[in-house]
């Protein structure tokens, strides 16, 4: 792991490491919340309670949400690392986040009649995240070119 | 890092993307609506007749002023409850509630599924507040799917909340609101006295008959001649 401050990506790795513990603690909630059977507190109505008790939220019977966790584990753990390799791989991961988000938001919109407001903050936070991968990717190359 | 490396890693993110999605869509397909949304719409037609002009005030069905009122604590997901609605409940109406002698009420409880029976609850209580809750639980419970599987799932209660007329847009705030929940569990504790008042055990269908003279809780989906003594028992001038 390195922190070295003149790397020009310093502060996207940072900001992505930032937002990336902000996913780990909205999706360890919601998987919190599902294998204790609570309601999930929402900001405005029960929405959350309504797609978090939905069929769409699990894939084979694997919780959306420990999907999302794990993403964001890998997302922080690329922060963490300064290299190409590192950014390439934030790169799909947050790519294959925003997809899969717009995907459950059309569900949530479409399907499930309700919004979870977390699952909205999640897809902000992880298409921040896509940019900020681009971002980095784009000062990695320029800093290879030079 | 050429930009070959990145079309390839965006091309793989998008497939992922579409396999996980595949996946998801493959795993709900079982509990398709469409099956239900058909058993629904032809079913309305025999719910229609069984209801038709039998005032409906939320939960209850049938006159306000009858002698005898009757609950049914009821699942969502409960094949016996299933079997009473298509075995017994018609002759209940038929017999005791189509001619004012009683009111019968819908209350849902959970007895199979900690997550779609509750769930099938809310969806059922929302639809009081516009008087569909009968056509809607009818048509659910007649047409029920295998208590073991997720088929009760929010496009199944849509599509019987669609069939049974209810106003959808009017229906998805109070459906995820918490008025509902709240009822939910008063229910449920009412329930739980109904039951070890009487030393019965939480099972779904329960019935309370209650009359001037008192009350009788009897379970399961009973002969209608549980009802019909019953009644007899409970009604008339009090002692």
């Amino acid at each position: 792991m390195e922190w070295d401050r003149s790397a020009n990506d310093f502060w996207v790795r940072i900001a992505a490491a930032v937002l990336a513990l902000v996913g780990i603690g909205i999706t360890s909630y919601l998987l919190y919340e599902r294998w204790s059977g609570a309601t999930p507190a929402c900001f405005r109505g029960g929405g959350c309670a309504t797609v978090q008790k939905s069929e769409w939220s699990a894939i084979h019977g694997v919780p959306v949400a420990l999907l999302g966790l794990l993403a964001y584990v890998a997302l922080l753990a690329c922060a963490l690392m300064p290299w190409q390799t590192a950014a390439l791989a934030s790169l799909f991961i947050s790519l294959l986040g925003v997809l899969l988000s717009a995907y459950l938001t059309y569900l949530e919109l479409d399907q499930i009649h309700a919004i979870c407001e977390y699952c909205v903050s999640s897809a902000i936070i992880v298409t921040i995240m896509l940019v900020l991968s681009i971002v980095r990717m784009t000062m990695l190359g320029r800093a290879a070119a030079t | 890092m050429s930009r070959r490396t990145i079309i390839a890693v965006i091309v793989a993110a998008i497939v992922v993307a579409g396999v996980l999605i595949g996946l998801q869509q493959a795993s709900t397909k079982s509990t398709s609506a469409s099956t239900y949304q058909k058993a629904f719409t032809a079913d309305l037609p025999n719910v229609d007749r069984m209801l038709h002009g039998i005032p409906q005030h939320g939960q209850a069905l049938g006159n306000p002023k009858a002698p005898v009122s009757i609950v049914e604590y009821m699942d969502y997901k409960c094949p016996v409850c299933g079997a009473a609605s298509r075995n017994l409940v018609p002759s209940v109406i038929s017999d005791y509630v189509r001619t004012g002698q009683a009111t019968i009420t819908l209350r849902p409880v959970e007895v199979i599924d900690p997550k779609q029976s509750v769930n099938g609850a809310f969806a059922g209580l929302a639809t009081a507040p516009q008087n569909r809750m009968w056509y809607f639980t009818e048509l659910i419970l007649r047409n029920e799917g295998d208590e073991t599987q997720p088929w009760l799932t929010n496009t199944v209660l849509t599509d019987a909340a669609t069939t049974a007329g209810v106003d959808i847009s009017a229906w998805t705030p109070v459906f995820n609101g918490q008025g509902v929940v709240t009822q939910y569990f008063t229910i449920q504790n009412q329930w739980s006295q109904d039951t070890s008042g009487a030393g019965l055990g939480e099972a779904t269908p329960t019935f309370v008959v209650a009359g001037a003279k008192g009350t009788d809780v009897f379970q399961g989906d009973v002969p209608l001649s549980t009802f019909t003594n019953a009644i007899a028992k409970v009604s008339g001038p009090k002692a």
